[in-house]
């Protein structure tokens, strides 16, 4: 998947669950916290993500995602999941 | 002190309002349809009475659709209604005196039999599952979205657990536990496994998978088992003193409560429990035989359960039996578990508001062991001034709850 292509369509997902946010406020470094995230909601939001991006995270990995930019990351290092 | 129902809310197959639904019950509209939600290719039952177009996106935010299951959404809906039928709750009532009795005979397992497919392939599973199985979630996120901090209680006595609630409400309010109660039931088991389950019971119809309408018949020759059904019915209750002081809208006094168990069989019904909850629920409103106009019967459509309530009645109220009007929901909506006697009472408290039965469909020849007044096919204007409500569950958990004009 094309780096940047990756980024934008992170960036809208996020912006699609995130309440109140306008997708121009949110950035890699956006902290899931700063966008009303909870501790549960950030939980619900990887496992959106998985569907979305057809990924397993690594349960240990994810436990330190703190920001935008670390869904990127582990995408971007990891292959799809064979479906 | 007697207690009075101000709100009502139902979410059924032939209708999302209370209006609607019993505009449709009394036209005896027909809600069983094929299977849309699942691939039924692989099930012996293809028929339910589903609740289509149901919508969550249209009152719940993302937030809440990711964390609930189809039953709690069913009953939030209800509960929205209902709530706001009643009007001025917030307003009037303390949050710690106002409650929840919510009923399910399944809780959430849409997203148990989703979950445990995922698993089963060795897929994540949704971070919300528990929470959205668990039988109490219905209730819980009624007080949460409402602000209810009083008495929070989820009874789960499979087909009678919505008429279980309301009995508990009702005592809750006499014990002074609460000033207001939020009781109903919801269930939502159109599900593969969960039809599967009741299929190997030889609980459900099989025989009119092309014919879905006429397959639910409730006491009407032919009739196979019955046809799975979901939805959600809440009703709001109040103390009538405090009820009238606020000015409500009061729609009926909720005026007796009956349980028993059979203690014979799991699934198996028997006369002896029924005939008591009946009797008990009577006793506790205070009402004669006689007096009873009107019953809504728990009548799902099964060879033997029909027949049974139909010998339980006419142990009870012997000659009598025989002049009371009685009429079966399910025929249209089909079963939905713990939501069925909450949609029951609706339908009691509606026939009492407009003094008009709703038929029984698919009633062109009756059972000859089933030889009572069903008000076949077509509804019937009468005098109602006492409605009893019957709810008969697996486990012999036997309910019937008694309604009376305000």
């Amino acid at each position: 998947m094309d780096i940047t292509n990756l980024e934008k369509q992170v960036l809208e997902f996020i912006a699609s669950k995130a309440e109140n946010i306008d997708i121009s406020k949110i950035t890699t470094s956006s902290q899931f916290s700063e966008l009303g995230f909870d501790s549960m909601d950030t939980i619900q939001l990887l496992f959106d993500a998985e569907e979305k991006f057809d990924i397993n995270f690594d349960s240990d990995a994810v436990k330190n995602f703190r920001n935008v930019g670390d869904i990127i990351e582990y995408i971007k290092n990891h292959p799809p999941v064979a479906s | 002190m007697r207690v009075v129902v101000t709100g009502m809310g139902v979410v059924s197959p032939i209708g999302t309002s209370v209006e609607q639904f019993w505009n449709a019950a009394v036209n005896g509209v027909n809600g069983i349809d094929k299977v849309q939600s699942f691939d039924v290719s692989g099930s012996n039952s293809k028929i339910a009475g589903e609740v289509k177009q149901f919508d969550p996106s249209s009152f719940l935010s993302a937030k809440y659709i990711d964390q609930t299951d189809r039953f709690t959404q069913l009953a939030l809906h209800a509960a929205q209604q209902a709530v706001e039928d009643a009007g001025g709750l917030e307003q009037h009532y303390s949050p710690q005196r106002l409650a929840v009795v919510m009923g399910s005979g399944m809780g959430g397992f849409a997203t148990f039999e989703s979950s445990a497919f995922r698993k089963f392939q060795n897929r994540s599973i949704p971070p919300f599952t528990v929470p959205r199985i668990m039988a109490n979630s219905a209730g819980a996120w009624i007080a949460t979205k409402y602000g209810f901090k009083g008495v929070n209680l989820t009874c789960s006595t499979a087909c009678s657990s919505g008429a279980n609630a309301i009995g508990m409400g009702l005592e809750l309010l006499r014990s002074g536990k609460a000033d207001a109660v939020i009781v109903g039931g919801s269930e939502a088991c159109v599900l593969p496994l969960t039809m599967t389950g009741f299929d190997a019971l030889h609980a459900l119809s099989t025989g009119f998978n092309d014919q879905p309408q006429q397959a639910s018949r409730p006491f009407a020759k032919g009739r196979d088992g019955f046809v799975m059904g979901e939805g959600a019915a809440i009703l709001v209750l109040e103390k009538e003193t405090a009820a009238e002081h606020r000015g409500a809208n009061i729609y009926a006094y909720l005026a007796g409560y009956g349980c028993a168990c059979d203690a014979t069989h799991i699934v198996a019904p028997d006369m002896d429990g029924q005939v008591t909850a009946m009797q008990t629920a009577l006793q506790d409103a205070n009402v004669a035989l006689d007096q009873v106009d009107y019953i809504n019967a728990h009548a799902t459509s099964t060879p033997l359960g029909d027949v049974i309530e139909t010998r339980a009645i006419k142990h009870l109220f012997m000659e009598h039996a025989y002049k009371l009007s009685i009429s079966a929901t399910k025929s249209m909506i089909g079963h939905s578990i713990g939501a069925s006697a909450a949609i029951g009472a609706i339908a009691a408290i509606q026939t009492l508001r407009t003094q008009t039965i709703h038929p029984t469909i698919n009633l062109a020849e009756a059972d000859p062991d089933c030889d009572l007044d069903y008000t076949a096919n077509h509804a019937v204007q009468k005098k109602v001034n006492t409605a009893l409500c019957n709810a008969f569950g697996f486990g012999g958990n036997d309910v019937s709850i008694v309604f009376t004009n305000y």
